[in-house]
């Protein structure tokens, strides 16, 4: 590859990774913070995406909208939609027992997919959503460099905001009801409430990397939002680069998502009767690396700091 | 006037069978009472279903006249009731600092509340950035009813607050709960360490098979030959 294009490959990819970190950070206080197992990521993902893409892309006869807003608004829209499905399913579930709430979210995230699969009028179903904007594109096109600077700007917010809140007494809450909570009832702590803030905290993230996402390829269908891309991967990397810890979130996505990229560049070579296993052959070396991280460093690359 | 806790013909339990099988208390105001009782006779349970964490199925719960039976805890602790339950009631990984900052409840502690707690257990001041975990069973002790505390409640339950402590920490954390009486606010425990905590406290309930058999001022039951036999140890 020429340097240009390796140039190229680099920004392409960080600005994924990006992505995917935002989502991590969004895991990482539902899980991470407050104990709570969310297999729906990709649901909220998809809301945050959609819910950008409707508002921002130019009017179409086929579906609802497009509104032709601009991005910011798309952004914060995703984070308000997908805290509004979060508030919803959190509420419902409320005082499910963790691994009962983790059936709950693979639910939820499939009925989410099968919505905006079959709701044409909304999403336009199979065809997908096109010309969703890119920032600033109607002065530079779309341009790799000012897409970065987005993510990682809000990568940056997203950082900040999550660690000023693990600082404070709402964050140390958290920690306290994930190891005692009937310690935090006796205490007097609502704490079905705290969790709910928590899980609506962090499905505002995953809405607002759904919403990146959207920005950075111009184009979404259905096919992005099953449970493999999203929840899997955002999983994964979490645990590899150190649950609890935001430093190890975006760590971990980094790292995660250069090996998953790099089982591409393996399973392309694969002869060709393997060639459609690949997709299933890279999960499972995944799958492996999660086993050899978990062995070797069982909190992650970065673990926690309590 | 009315009591500041008033239980009634209360039952209820975990499951299908009830524990509390018609418990009757009443505290007035800023008194000790002592409840003793045979292992699992349901002293804890009554606790707990005072503070909303068991299921009350008949009977009902008032304190300060309000009806709290089946109150959620957080709305119960809101009402000036605090409780510390006999195990698991610090956040280890928290300091102590911290510990004490959750039982602040709705106002945010100005400090004054924190210092007033540290002016009854000085030791903890001392280890104020320490970590819970890290606390000696007797220190721990005194800060989960620290934390209890913060809310400033009016009344207050504590079970066996001195159980696992060594003989002379007991004694010392009894004096701590004289001292929280005379702060103004009510203490219902639940103690196996029966002679030391009724020689402190007004009145002393028996309980047995989820019903309070006997109530009487706390003399009168360390001068029972009966009541020592069965509950009071040698
Ligand atoms: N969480 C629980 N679930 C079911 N049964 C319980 C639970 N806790 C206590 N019990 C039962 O309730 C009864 C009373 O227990 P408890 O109130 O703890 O007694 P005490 O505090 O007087 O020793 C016991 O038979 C005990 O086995
Ligand atoms: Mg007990």
């Amino acid at each position: 590859m020429e340097l240009g294009g390796l140039l190229n490959y680099a920004i392409f990819f960080a600005t994924f990774a990006g992505i995917f970190a935002v989502v991590a950070l969004g895991l990482n206080v539902q899980w991470g913070l407050s104990g709570q197992l969310n297999f729906g990521i990709a649901g909220f993902f998809a809301i945050g995406a959609y819910a950008s893409a409707i508002l921002t892309s130019p009017q179409v006869a086929t579906r609802l909208g497009g509104f032709d807003m601009p991005i910011i608004v798309g952004l914060f829209a995703a984070i308000a939609f997908s805290a509004l499905a979060a508030w919803a399913v959190g509420w419902i579930t409320a005082g499910l027992r963790t691994d009962y709430l983790a059936i709950a979210t693979i639910g939820v995230a499939e009925t989410i997919r099968l919505v905006v699969k079959n709701e044409d009028w909304l999403t336009n179903g199979v065809r997908g959503i096109q010309a969703i904007p890119r920032p600033a594109g109607e002065w530079f096109g779309p341009n790799a460099w000012i897409m970065l600077s987005v993510v990682a700007l809000c990568l940056a917010l997203a950082y900040a905001a999550i660690e000023a809140a693990r600082a404070s007494p709402w964050g140390r809450l958290q920690l306290a009801i994930r190891e005692n909570e009937r310690g935090a009832t006796a205490a007097g702590k609502d704490v079905a409430r705290a969790r709910l803030e928590a899980f609506v905290l962090g499905a505002a993230f995953m809405g607002l990397g759904g919403a990146l996402y959207a920005h950075f390829f111009g184009f979404i269908s259905p096919e992005a939002f099953g449970p493999n891309f999203s929840t899997f991967l955002v999983w994964v990397m979490l645990i590899a680069g150190g649950s609890g810890n935001n430093r190890g979130a975006i760590l971990g996505s980094f790292v995660i998502w250069l090996i998953w990229s790099g089982t591409e560049i393996l399973t392309n070579r694969l002869p060709l009767e393997f060639v459609t296993q690949a997709g299933a052959l890279r999960l499972l070396l995944i799958g492996l690396l999660v086993q050899l991280v978990l062995i070797f460093r069982p909190k992650g690359l970065l673990p926690e700091k309590l | 006037m009315s009591d500041l806790l008033a239980i009634e013909a209360v039952h209820g339990g975990y499951g299908t069978a009830d524990i509390l099988n018609g418990a009757d208390l009443r505290i007035s105001g800023p008194e000790i009472v002592v409840i003793i009782g045979p292992n699992g006779a349901g002293k804890s349970t009554l606790m707990k279903a005072v503070f909303g964490l068991v299921r009350v199925r008949v009977g009902n719960i008032r304190f300060n006249g309000e009806d709290i039976t089946n109150m959620r805890a957080d709305l119960v602790a809101e009402r000036g009731l605090a409780y510390v339950p006999q195990e698991r009631n610090v956040f280890p990984s928290l300091t102590v600092d911290e510990n004490l900052d959750m039982g602040a409840y709705l106002k945010r502690d100005d400090g004054k509340r924190k210092t007033a707690i540290y002016e009854i257990f000085p030791q903890l001041r001392l280890r104020r950035a320490q970590r819970a975990g890290s606390l000696s069973g007797g220190e721990r002790q005194m800060l989960a009813m620290g934390r209890a505390l913060m809310i400033e409640p009016k009344l207050l339950l504590l079970d066996e607050p001195t159980a696992a402590l060594a003989p002379r920490l007991v004694d010392e954390t009894l004096e701590k709960i004289v001292e929280i009486r005379s702060l103004g606010i009510g203490v219902l425990m639940v103690e196996q360490n029966a002679k030391a905590a009724l020689r402190r406290a007004d009145r002393g309930v028996v309980m047995v098979m989820g019903r309070v058999r006997l109530e009487d001022e706390a003399h009168n039951l360390l001068a029972r030959t009966d009541i020592a036999d069965l509950f009071l140890g040698a």
